[in-house]
C-alpha cells in the first residue's frame, strides 16, 4: 500500500547547519498493519510521518501509495488523496475551538460535501466507541486534553481512510486510556483492512503495535521484541508546560 | 463544501472571536459610513439646485440669461417669442434676497414669473395658478421658510434685495404635498411685475426660458446666439445646475478625498482586527487543507468569510452613514448660497449607495485574503505544523518589507519635487511605506527598550517586553492601528488647518482695506456681491472722523462653466491683490497695473480655461464685453469657481452700471472704527437696508462662513479620531482578554494581580507609543502632501505650517486614551484564576 524508498529529508537549522531529519529510509506498510515508529525526541519521527502523508516532499527518494509517487500528484489529486484515503492525528490535534466535539469530528466529512446532519450521524458511533459520546456536544475548548485527542482520532477515522497516520496519539492519555485507544486502533485496522502508522516515544505504545521500528538520527532500524519496553524513555504521560498549548 | 456548512463554520468562528469580529465590522462600517455620508451630502448640494432648476424650467430646454444683476430689457421677450421654432418664451426675475419676519431672516432666491412661466408646466410654478398669487402684490413661500421667519398665510414678510426693503403680503405657504421635495428650497415666488418692482428691475428680466418646438432646438439656439450672443448668455435651461456642479466640484473633491482617506484608515482598522485572528484562521484553513480540502474550496471559504463580513459591515456602515448625513453632515455649505439657490434636500442616489457598499465589500474581501497567501507557498501545509510561537515569528519583517518600505517612502518624498500633479499617488505611497516600515521600526524600538529595561531592572518592564516580542503579529497589529489612526488625524486635520489659515489670511487682507464697510444686509451678501444705488455716500461727507469714502464693486460673472466671484476695489486702493494671493506674476507690477486700469487678475483655473497667461489680452463676457489684459494669476481666493480682480472703474464700464456693492469708509487717524459706526448709521438713516460693519466684524463674519464651508473636514477628522480611539481600545481589549491563560501563568510564577496589570498597561503604552509616534512623523509628511494637493487641484489659498503641536497632541491623546481604556480589561484580566493557565485553546 505505502512504500518509502531511500527517502531523505534535510532541514537548515537557524545557525545555518544542515540537519538530516530522515536519511535514506525505506519502508513498506501493508493493510491490516499497525506500525509503531519509535524513537526519542528529535529522531525524525514526525518528519517521516509527514513524508508518508505526502505533506512534505522528500529531498531524495520516493513515497508511493498504491504505486503512485505522491510527489508527482497534482495539487488537486494530492488534496483528493488526503480527503478520501488518509486520516491524520496531529500532535497538536488541530481542533477548531469554536466547534463542538462532534462537529470537529465531522469536519472532514463536511469538507467532502456531506451535510452537517449526515456528517454528525456518521461520526456519532465513532465517538461512542472512543468513549466520548457523552461529551459530543461540548465545545472543543472545554474538553480535556485526552478527550480532545480522541476527537482528533475520530476525525481521522471519519472518512473511512485506507491509511491513518498518527503523531503521538496517546501522548496525553493515561496508561489505561492509552491502552484502550491503541487496542481500538488495532481493532479498526483489522476490521476495516486499513494500515495505521503511529509515531510514539511511549515504549508501551510501541510494544502494542503489530510491528515496531526504531528511528535514530534519521535512520530506521528494526526494534527487537521487548526492546521498547526495556528502553529508558520519558513517561507515557508528559504534562504540557504551563501556559502552552496541548 | 456546501454553502450551509460554510455558513455554519463562519458562525462558529464569529461566536468564538466575537470581539475581533465586532472590531472588524466597526472598522469597515466607519469607513463605509464616512464615504456614504459625504457622498450623500455632496450629491444633495448640487441635486437641490438641479431639482429647483427643473421645477422652474419645466418643458423649456433653453435659457437666455443676463450677464449682470441689472438684467435684460424685457422687450427682448417678445423678440424671442417671435423667432421661428419658439413655442414659449417666459420671462423670469431671479434675484438673491433676504426675507425676514418676526422670528428671523433667511437668504432666499426670489423667482418672479407670469402665466408664460406657468405654461412651461414646471412642478414648482404650477403654484402660480393658486388664486392668491393672481393678485399683483403677493408672494408665496415654502413652509420651512415661512416657519423660520414666523410669517403665516396672510402675514407680511420683509424682502431686501439690495434696493430699499419692502413689506410683502404672504398669500401662499407651499407644503410638501404641493411642491414635493422642493419644499426644502430657499425660494420666494412672486408675480413677475411685483418682483420687478421690489427688486428695482422695472422693465428688466433676469432671464428668459425658451421652449422650442420639437426638433427646432438647435435652430432656435442658433437664432438666440445671433440675436443676443454678445450681451447675454445663451445655453441650456439647466445651466444653473451645471454651474453649481462646477462650483461644488473642488469642495466635493477635497471632502471626498478626506473621506476616502478616513475610509481607508477605517478599513485598515478592520484589516488589523482581522490580523489579530490571522494565526487562528491560517491554522484552521491549514488543518482543513491537510485533511484534503482543495484550493478552490479554501478560496471559497475565505471569500465567503470576507463576503459575509463585508456585507454585514457595509450595511451597518450605510445605516451609520445615513444617520451621519442627517445629523452631522446636513448643513449646506453657507458660502455657496451666496451665488446659488441651494436647498436643504437630502438626495440619496443609487451611485452613492453602490460606491459606499461596493467599496466596503471589496475592501473587506481584499483584507480577508491574507490566509490565501499560504496557497502560494512552496510548503503549503507549513502553517498547520508550526507551533503558535513559531507562527508568530513568521510575521517578523523580512528584508523585502524593509526595502519595499524605504522605496515607497522615497518615492513618496520625490513626488512633490518631480511630479506634484500625482500627489494623491504620493500619499498612497507614503501610507504603504509607513505600513511596510512599521514592523522594522517596531522591532528596533523594542530592541532599544530592551537595553533600557536591563538597566532599570524592572520585572514588570521585562515581562512586558517579553510578551511584546513573543506575540509579534498582535504587537504589530496594534502598532499599525495606532500609526494609522495618528497618521490619518494629523494629515487630515493638519491640512485642514493649513487651508483654514490660508482662508483666514485672505479674509483679513480683503476686509482690512477699509475701516468701515457699508453694504446690503444679509448673510448672502458677505462677499459684497449685491448691487445698490450709492445714494447714501453723499450723506457721509459731513460725518466727523471720516477721511475718505470709496465705491467698491463686486458680483458674480459666468465665465464658461464657472460662476466667478468678481472683486472690484476702488482705484485708490493701494493693494488690490496681495503677495499671498499671486500664483504667477510680479505683485508690485500687478498692483500698479490694476490701479491704472485696463488690467485684470484672474484665478489659475480661469486662466487655464481661457488659455491666457500674464500679459495676454482677455475679453470678459460681461454685459458690455470688455477687453482687458492679465496682470497676474491668483489663487481662487477661497471661492471654489475662481475669482477675478479689476478696479471699480473698469467694473462699472464692463457692467454698464454705476451701482456699487459696498461703500468703503476710511477714518481719520486716531478715530476708532467702533466709535464711528453709530455715527455712520445715523447718517445713512433707518430703512436703507444697508448694514454698517467695522472691518473686524466683517472679517469675523468671513471666518465664520469659511469655517462653515470646511465643517465637514473638521467633522471627518474628529470622527476619525473617535474611531481610532475605539478601534485601539477594542483591539487592546481583545488582545488582553485572549491572553488570560498566559497571565495566569505569570501569576503562577509569583506575580501579583497588580504587577500583572501594570505589565499589561506598560505593554500597551509601549506598543501604542511606538505606533502612534510613527504615525505622527508620517502624518506630518502626509499633511504637507495633502496641503499641496489641495492648493494645486482646488486652487484654495493655503498656508502650510508643520502641525507639530497637533501631531504631538494627537500622539499623546490617542495613546493615552487607548491605554486608559485598555487598562480596564487589563484590570479584569489580571484577576484571572490561576487554573486558567491549564486551559487549552
Amino acid at each position: 500500500m505505502l512504500e518509502l524508498r531511500g527517502v531523505s529529508k534535510h532541514y537548515t537549522a537557524p545557525d545555518g547547519d544542515r540537519v538530516r531529519a530522515v536519511d535514506g529510509v525505506s519502508l513498506t506498510l501493508r493493510d491490516h498493519e499497525l506500525l509503531a515508529l519509535y524513537g526519542p525526541s528529535g529522531s525524525g519521527k514526525t518528519t517521516l510521518l509527514l513524508l508518508a502523508a505526502g505533506l512534505t516532499r522528500p529531498d531524495a527518494g520516493t513515497v508511493c501509495f498504491d504505486g503512485h509517487d505522491l510527489a508527482r500528484l497534482s495539487r488537486r489529486d494530492a488534496a483528493r488523496h488526503r480527503l478520501t484515503t488518509v486520516g491524520f492525528v496531529f500532535q497538536t490535534l488541530r481542533l477548531v475551538p469554536g466547534l463542538t466535539a462532534i462537529d470537529n469530528a465531522a469536519l472532514k466529512l463536511m469538507a467532502a460535501g456531506a451535510t452537517r446532519r449526515e456528517a454528525r450521524r456518521e461520526v456519532a458511533p465513532l465517538l461512542e466507541r472512543l468513549g466520548i459520546g457523552g461529551r459530543a456536544d461540548q465545545p472543543a475548548a472545554e474538553l480535556s486534553v485526552g478527550e480532545r485527542q480522541r476527537v482528533a482520532i475520530a476525525r481521522a477515522l471519519s472518512n473511512g481512510p485506507r491509511l491513518v497516520l498518527a503523531d503521538e496519539p496517546t501522548g496525553s492519555l493515561d496508561s489505561r486510556r492509552a491502552s484502550e485507544v491503541l487496542a481500538l486502533l488495532a481493532a479498526i485496522a483489522a476490521e476495516r483492512s486499513i494500515a495505521i502508522a503511529i509515531v510514539t516515544h511511549d515504549p508501551a505504545a510501541a510494544a502494542s503495535a503489530t510491528r515496531a521500528l526504531r528511528l535514530h538520527d534519521g535512520h530506521l532500524e528494526p526494534l527487537a521484541a521487548g526492546a521498547a519496553a526495556e528502553a529508558v524513555e520519558p513517561p507515557a504521560v508528559v504534562p504540557a508546560p504551563l501556559g502552552e498549548r496541548g | 463544501m456546501r454553502l450551509r456548512n460554510l455558513l455554519f463554520l463562519y458562525s462558529r468562528r464569529v461566536l468564538t472571536h466575537p470581539l475581533q469580529e465586532l472590531l472588524a465590522v466597526l472598522g469597515i462600517a466607519v469607513g463605509v459610513a464616512l464615504v456614504f455620508a459625504v457622498q450623500v451630502a455632496n450629491t444633495s448640494v448640487a441635486g437641490s439646485v438641479s431639482q429647483l432648476v427643473h421645477g422652474v424650467s419645466g418643458a423649456a430646454s433653453l435659457q437666455v440669461a443676463a450677464r449682470g444683476p441689472e438684467g435684460l430689457d424685457d422687450g427682448v421677450v417678445g423678440t424671442i417669442a417671435r423667432l421661428p421654432g419658439v413655442r414659449i418664451a417666459a420671462p423670469v426675475i431671479e434675484v438673491r434676497a433676504t426675507v425676514s419676519g418676526p422670528r428671523g431672516a433667511r437668504g432666499v432666491t426670489v423667482l418672479g414669473g407670469d402665466r408664460r412661466l406657468v405654461s412651461l408646466n414646471g412642478p414648482l410654478l404650477k403654484q402660480f395658478a393658486l388664486p392668491g398669487l393672481r393678485l399683483p402684490q403677493a408672494i408665496a413661500l415654502p413652509q420651512p421658510v415661512a416657519h423660520a421667519i414666523g410669517v403665516p398665510i396672510g402675514g407680511e414678510a420683509t424682502i431686501a434685495t439690495g434696493a430699499e426693503p419692502v413689506r410683502a403680503p404672504v398669500l401662499g405657504v407651499l407644503g410638501r404635498d404641493q411642491i414635493g421635495s422642493l419644499v426644502a428650497s430657499p425660494i420666494v415666488l412672486a408675480p413677475l411685475d411685483y418682483a420687478q418692482r421690489f427688486a428695482d428691475l422695472r422693465g428688466r428680466v433676469s432671464s428668459v426660458l425658451v421652449e422650442a418646438a420639437p426638433g427646432a432646438e438647435a435652430s432656435v439656439r442658433a437664432s438666440l446666439v445671433r440675436l443676443l450672443g454678445d450681451r447675454a448668455n445663451v445655453g441650456s435651461s439647466d445651466r444653473e445646475a451645471q454651474l453649481v456642479r462646477q462650483a461644488t466640484s473642488p469642495n466635493n473633491q477635497s471632502t471626498a478625498l478626506f473621506a476616502a482617506i478616513s475610509g481607508v484608515v477605517g478599513l485598515l482598522f478592520a484589516f488589523n482586527a482581522m490580523l489579530l485572528t490571522v494565526p487562528e484562521r491560517r491554522r484552521f484553513i491549514a488543518a482543513l487543507r491537510t485533511e484534503g480540502l482543495g484550493d478552490g474550496t479554501v478560496v471559497r471559504l475565505v471569500l465567503f468569510d470576507g463576503l459575509v463580513l463585508g456585507v454585514v459591515a457595509s450595511l451597518v456602515g450605510l445605516v451609520l452613514g445615513d444617520q451621519l448625513s442627517r445629523h452631522v453632515f446636513h448643513a449646506t455649505p453657507g458660502y455657496l448660497s451666496f451665488a446659488f439657490p441651494i436647498g436643504g434636500q437630502r438626495i440619496v442616489d443609487w451611485q452613492s449607495v453602490a460606491i459606499a457598499f461596493g467599496g466596503g465589500v471589496l475592501a473587506t474581501l481584499v483584507a480577508a485574503l491574507r490566509p490565501l497567501s499560504d496557497l502560494a507557498s512552496r510548503r503549503p501545509l507549513d502553517s498547520a505544523l508550526r507551533t503558535e510561537d513559531r507562527e508568530e515569528d513568521a510575521t517578523i519583517p523580512s528584508r523585502w518589507a524593509l526595502g519595499g518600505g524605504l522605496l515607497l517612502t522615497a518615492a513618496a518624498a520625490a513626488i512633490p519635487l518631480f511630479a506634484p500633479g500625482a500627489m494623491i499617488v504620493g500619499i498612497a505611497l507614503l501610507v504603504g511605506g509607513m505600513l511596510l516600515l512599521t514592523p522594522r521600526l517596531l522591532a528596533a524600538a523594542l530592541a532599544v527598550a530592551d537595553v533600557l529595561a536591563r538597566r532599570v531592572r524592572s520585572a514588570v518592564l521585562l515581562v512586558s517586553l517579553g510578551e511584546l516580542r513573543s506575540s509579534t503579529t498582535r504587537s504589530l497589529a496594534l502598532a499599525v492601528t495606532g500609526a494609522l489612526a495618528v497618521f490619518g488625524s494629523v494629515a487630515v486635520e493638519g491640512s485642514h488647518l493649513d487651508l483654514q489659515r490660508g482662508l483666514d489670511r485672505d479674509a483679513h487682507h480683503l476686509n482690512a482695506q477699509a475701516d468701515i464697510w457699508i453694504a446690503p444686509a444679509g448673510d448672502d451678501n458677505t462677499l459684497a456681491t449685491t448691487p445698490f444705488r450709492p445714494t447714501v455716500a453723499a450723506r457721509l461727507s459731513s460725518v466727523p472722523g471720516i477721511a475718505a469714502v470709496r465705491d467698491y464693486r463686486g458680483g458674480f460673472l459666468d465665465v464658461g462653466d464657472r460662476r466667478v466671484w468678481v472683486l472690484a476695489p476702488p482705484r485708490a486702493d493701494p493693494t488690490p491683490v496681495f503677495a499671498s494671493q499671486v500664483v504667477d506674476g510680479d505683485v508690485a507690477t500687478a498692483q500698479r497695473r490694476l490701479r491704472a486700469g485696463g488690467w485684470v487678475a484672474v484665478s489659475q483655473a480661469i486662466a487655464s480655461d481661457l488659455h491666457v497667461r500674464v500679459g495676454d489680452p482677455v475679453t470678459l463676457p460681461t454685459a458690455v464685453p470688455t477687453r482687458l489684459r492679465v496682470a497676474a494669476v491668483l489663487t481662487n481666493l477661497g471661492w471654489t469657481s475662481g475669482a477675478i480682480v479689476l478696479n471699480a472703474t473698469d467694473y462699472a464700464h464692463a457692467w454698464g452700471s454705476d451701482a456699487v456693492s459696498a461703500i468703503q469708509v476710511l477714518l481719520d487717524p486716531g478715530t476708532a472704527a467702533a466709535a464711528a459706526v453709530p455715527r455712520v448709521r445715523a447718517a445713512i438713516g433707518p430703512g436703507s437696508g444697508l448694514l454698517v460693519q467695522t472691518a473686524a466684524e466683517r472679517e469675523a463674519r468671513f471666518r465664520t462662513l469659511s469655517r462653515q464651508g470646511l465643517d465637514r473636514l473638521t467633522q471627518i477628522s474628529t470622527l476619525l479620531l473617535v474611531a481610532a480611539a475605539l478601534a485601539l481600545a477594542a483591539a487592546m481589549g481583545g488582545v488582553v482578554w485572549s491572553r488570560r491563560p498566559r497571565l495566569a501563568t505569570l501569576k503562577l510564577s509569583g506575580f501579583s494581580d497588580g504587577a500583572v496589570w501594570r505589565a499589561l498597561v506598560v505593554e500597551s503604552a509601549i506598543v501604542l507609543g511606538i505606533g502612534c509616534s510613527i504615525g505622527a512623523v508620517f502624518g506630518l509628511c502626509g499633511q504637507f502632501m495633502l496641503t499641496r494637493w489641495l492648493q494645486r487641484s482646488t486652487g484654495f489659498p493655503t498656508s502650510y505650517s508643520a502641525a507639530g503641536w497637533l501631531a504631538l497632541a494627537t500622539f499623546v491623546g490617542v495613546s493615552f486614551v487607548a491605554v486608559m481604556i485598555a487598562a480596564l480589561p487589563g484590570w479584569i484580566a489580571a484577576r484571572v484564576p490561576l487554573t486558567t493557565s491549564f486551559q487549552q485553546d
